[in-house]
Order: structure tokens, then C-alpha cells, then sequence
């Protein structure tokens, strides 16, 4: 079965129109969505009506959280000072504007979703605020797909897509109890996937077009979506919207809005 | 010995006067007009070179004394937005050796006409009337480098207006003054920390502070944006503790 993996829409309802129709030409059959329904941009309640529209079944991500729980993350979400602040300004905005059923929806949303051996979660399985980044340790990276449960982690977050593959490894484990000999498992870890899917709404690859990723279950193909749309429509929305211009700039060239994660030994403390 | 040094903005005027400097076993002074209130270029070379006397306005009787001295020189850099006939009287009172550094490309300029002797230097956008200059005076403020870093990039790649130049010394968090410098087209490290002593202790008693050169800027919005990358009062005893902790430096005691 072919699904399509979305994530990190920021409230660019542009760029989720355009995925969305790519998705349907891709004939996808299915359809998974990791959360950050809103933030940053203009439409939250317009992007939180069209995924619940599609019945699309939808992770909660860190803004999604933040929104419902008001703003207590640790100082993994902002790489700097201005960036924080420009974290807030979009929350403070983001707050006012939605609507008390967009609020409900975001507030009911599970931190995961299981099918079968795949596992979708925004940031990781210990927390929608955790970047798996690329460059993680691996030992790192596997415990997390190993938390999950599952053959292949879908994630988000980070707003740049890979695909990163978990070679079959020799664990060994040494436990020591008192008044018993030490004893020594040891087991095989199968080959595990973990799939960041990019964003659409947010990218942080340099152009602005949206991403997303195509899944086969049966071949295990993966194939990452690169959707161009008109984001000139969302950056003149985000200007009437009041939010500061330097996120329409941003958008228009590939940029993050605000946060960036730059650190992959972080353990995220929320 | 006096030489006046003029050029386009970002022409290379302090560069090529730094690379005199470190040629010479003479003595050597340094007067920059009109930047007494941002003497970005001036704490620069005294930072590589201390033993640079820097004249300032109203010490020009004091720099054509020292002139007059054997084995000295002095160089007068002059910004690109001073009117040249403006300063001639100034200039002959000196009875300067004038240098104009110019691209290669320019042809027919005042600098060319004006100039004893002409030296290949950036290529920089033609002068135009509608630069528009913006300083700013940071003095005591101290600056998060992320920010700053976003920050520059934005500012260098356009987000407020066409920047043509800029350059501005920053007091970090670590307690070290760093130098930014940006001109299109010239690939070279944004940032280097300038050879000043780490200020730990309160708000640094010394100049900050920036100057963009371009078009349509919006200063407004730089000053919001430079204000949003300043680390908040709160937090700055805070920081310069943790910091002399790890650098071996007795932290303050307060006695009660």
C-alpha cells in the first residue's frame, strides 16, 4: 500500500492545498500527518479544518502542544534569543487566533500513532520537542525506533527530510544483581528505518517548496516530495495578518521562521 | 609624512592601511574624519596594531606636530560619503600624499582626478546618491552570537533594505568584543574577535555599535531586531559568573 507522510504544516494552507493535490496524483491510499498543524503562519484554523476534513489521521506536534498547554518547553525549541522571541511573538498570535473547536482538536491529538511495524511520531517517541537529527549517534537513534516498537519511525520536526537506515547491530547487555552472577544477554537488532518527512509549510532546505514523503509498505520504497506552490499568497497573507514581515522573508527563501535544531546530543528536558 | 586614503564604500581603505601599517617600522598614526561618534575602523587596527596613535577631531594641530617628526606616518582615511572639496582646505593644510583605492573597472571618477597615486581595490557598487548611511550606537549592550548571526545573515542577505556594507563591533556573551564585516561578493570570515580583554564584570565600558551602508533600509526594524539579539539585564550577572567559573576567574563575592 502507498501512504503519503506529511508533517509540519505551520499554517500554510497554500502549501498544504498543493501537497495534498500531489498526494492525489501520486494515488497514494492513505494519508498520515505528524503535527504542527499551526504556528507561524497565517491560516491555523483554515489548515486544522482541511486535515480534519481529509480525516487524516494526525500526531500531535510541539506548537500543537504549545497551544493547548501554553508555552513550557525546554531550551531545546530556540537555538538563540531572537529566536525565542520570535517564538513567542507567532505563539502570542497563534493563541488569539484560533478557534476554541481548532483548540479541542489539537488538545485530543495522540503523542503517536501505530500501524503495524510503522510508528509516527512528530519529534520522537520521548517527546514531540526531541530533534531526531541525521547526524544522531546511532546507538541514540536506534534506542529511539526500539521505544517505538516498530520497523520504521516516521518523524517531523526538524523541517529538513532524510532517510536514515539502522544497520543490523550485536547488542550486549551485562545485568548485575545482588547476590547472583552476573548475566549477559546478548541479541540482534533487525535493520530499522527512521523517515524524516520535511515539512510543508515551514521548509529548511534553501527553496521554499513543500515536502513530504511517499511510503510503499509492500517494497519499502520511500520517495521524498519536493511541491512547489505559490508561497507569495502566504507570505502576503502573513503580512496581513500582522505577524512580522521577517517570516514572510524567511519562507521565501527555504529558511526556518525561527527555531533550528543545531545540537543532536540534546536530550530534550520537557 | 601624511597620506590621505579615499575610496568607494567598501572600497578597502582600512585594509589597505593595515597592510601598510604591518610593512613599517615607523611610527604611526591614524585619524578617520567623521566617525568619532562609531570609530569602528579606528578600535580595529588599534586592536591588531596597539601601538597605532589614533587622532581624533579637534587633535588635527597634534597629528601635523607629529607629522612633523622624522620617520612617522599618519594616515587620514577618509569615508566615502565626504565631499572631497569640502575637505581640500584640511587636506592642504597637511599637504597630503593622496590615495585613492578603486576598483579596476572605474573609470572617469572625482577619486581619479583627486588621487597622487591609485590602488586596485574591491569591486564594489558605483557610488550613488541614494546610499543611505545607518549607525548605530551599541555601547554597554551585549549581544547573544546566535542571534547576532541570524541577525547578519538577514541583514546581508537583504531583509531590510539593499545592504551594500556593514560593519560593527558586538560585546558577547563570553565577554569578547567581536568584529562583523560584510561586502558583497567578498567571501571572508563574517566575524573575528578583536584582541581586547574579556569585559566580565557589568556592561562593557567601551564602543559598540554598527554602520550599514544601502538602500531602503528598513532602521526601524534593525533596531528592533538588534535590540531582540541583547541579552536581558537579568541575565548578564548571571552569565559573566558562569563564565569566570569556567575560565578559572575568582567570581565576585558579596559581602553582607
Amino acid at each position: 500500500m502507498k501512504i503519503a507522510v506529511i508533517s509540519c504544516i505551520h499554517g500554510n494552507y497554500e502549501a498544504l492545498e498543493a501537497v495534498l493535490l500531489d498526494i492525489n496524483r501520486q494515488k497514494a491510499q492513505k494519508i498520515y500527518c505528524l503535527g504542527d498543524l499551526v504556528g507561524y503562519g497565517p491560516y491555523p484554523n483554515a489548515v486544522v479544518e482541511q486535515i480534519r476534513s481529509f480525516d487524516i489521521p494526525t500526531v500531535q506536534g510541539c506548537w500543537d502542544e504549545d497551544i493547548v498547554e501554553g508555552l513550557n518547553a525546554c531550551e531545546c525549541s530556540y537555538p538563540s534569543l531572537l529566536a525565542e522571541k520570535r517564538g513567542r511573538v507567532a505563539h502570542e498570535w497563534t493563541n488569539k487566533e484560533v478557534y476554541p473547536e481548532t483548540r479541542e482538536y489539537l488538545a485530543q491529538l495522540p503523542h503517536t500513532l501505530k500501524e503495524n511495524n510503522l510508528c509516527f511520531v512528530h519529534g520522537s517517541p520521548h517527546s514531540n520537542h526531541e530533534y531526531l537529527l541525521p547526524e544522531m549517534d546511532a546507538f541514540a537513534a536506534l534506542e529511539r525506533v526500539l521505544a517505538s516498537d516498530a520497523d520504521v519511525l516516521f518523524c517531523g520536526h526538524t523541517h529538513i527530510p532524510y532517510v536514515r537506515t539502522l544497520d543490523s547491530g550485536q547488542l550486549t547487555v551485562k545485568i548485575n544483581r545482588p547476590n547472583t552472577k552476573e548475566e549477559q544477554i546478548g541479541f540482534t537488532t533487525p535493520i530499522k528505518k527512521i523517515i524524516n518527512v520535511g515539512s510543508v509549510g515551514e521548509p529548511r532546505h534553501g527553496r521554499p517548496n513543500a515536502t513530504y514523503v511517499i511510503y510503499d509498505t509492500d517494497t519499502e520504497e520511500v520517495i521524498l516530495r519536493e511541491v512547489k506552490y505559490n508561497y507569495q499568497i502566504t507570505c502576503a497573507a502573513i503580512l496581513d495578518a500582522g505577524l512580522p514581515p521577517i517570516f514572510a522573508w524567511r519562507l521565501a527563501r527555504g529558511l526556518e521562521f525561527a527555531e533550528k535544531a543545531d545540537d543532536p546530543t540534546h536530550v530534550c528536558e520537557r | 609624512m601624511i597620506i590621505a586614503v579615499a575610496s568607494p564604500t567598501g572600497g578597502g581603505k582600512t585594509y589597505w592601511i593595515a597592510k601598510q601599517i604591518a610593512e613599517t617600522n615607523k611610527s604611526v598614526g591614524y585619524f578617520s574624519i567623521q566617525t568619532d561618534s562609531v570609530p569602528i575602523d579606528a578600535i580595529c587596527l588599534q586592536s591588531e596594531f596597539p601601538q597605532v596613535q589614533i587622532y581624533k577631531t579637534g587633535e588635527e594641530a597634534k597629528l601635523l606636530a607629529a607629522s612633523d617628526r622624522q620617520e612617522s606616518t599618519i594616515y587620514i582615511e577618509i569615508p566615502w560619503y565626504i565631499d572631497l572639496s569640502g575637505i581640500e582646505p584640511l587636506l592642504q593644510t597637511f599637504n597630503c600624499h593622496r590615495v585613492a583605492i578603486i576598483p579596476t573597472d572605474v573609470n572617469n571618477t572625482e577619486l581619479q582626478t583627486w588621487a597622487d597615486k591609485i590602488i586596485p581595490g574591491n569591486q564594489v557598487q558605483q557610488q550613488d546618491i541614494s546610499l543611505q548611511i545607518h549607525r548605530g550606537v551599541l555601547t554597554g549592550e551585549i549581544l547573544d552570537f546566535d542571534s547576532l548571526a541570524v541577525f547578519w545573515l538577514e541583514l546581508t542577505q537583504g531583509a531590510y533594505g539593499e545592504v551594500v556594507r556593514a560593519k560593527g563591533i558586538f560585546d558577547l556573551v563570553d565577554g569578547q568584543s567581536f568584529y562583523g564585516d560584510f561586502i558583497p561578493n567578498k567571501p571572508e570570515l563574517e566575524f573575528k574577535p578583536l584582541n581586547l580583554p574579556r569585559w566580565l564584570n557589568g556592561r562593557p565600558q567601551r564602543f559598540s555599535g554598527f554602520e550599514i551602508v544601502g538602500k531602503n533600509l528598513d532602521k526601524s526594524e534593525i533596531a528592533q531586531t538588534v535590540k531582540d539579539c541583547c541579552i536581558p539585564e537579568s541575565a548578564i550577572d548571571y552569565y559573566q559568573q558562569q563564565l569566570k567559573e569556567s575560565l578559572g576567574i575568582q567570581p565576585e563575592v558579596e559581602v553582607v
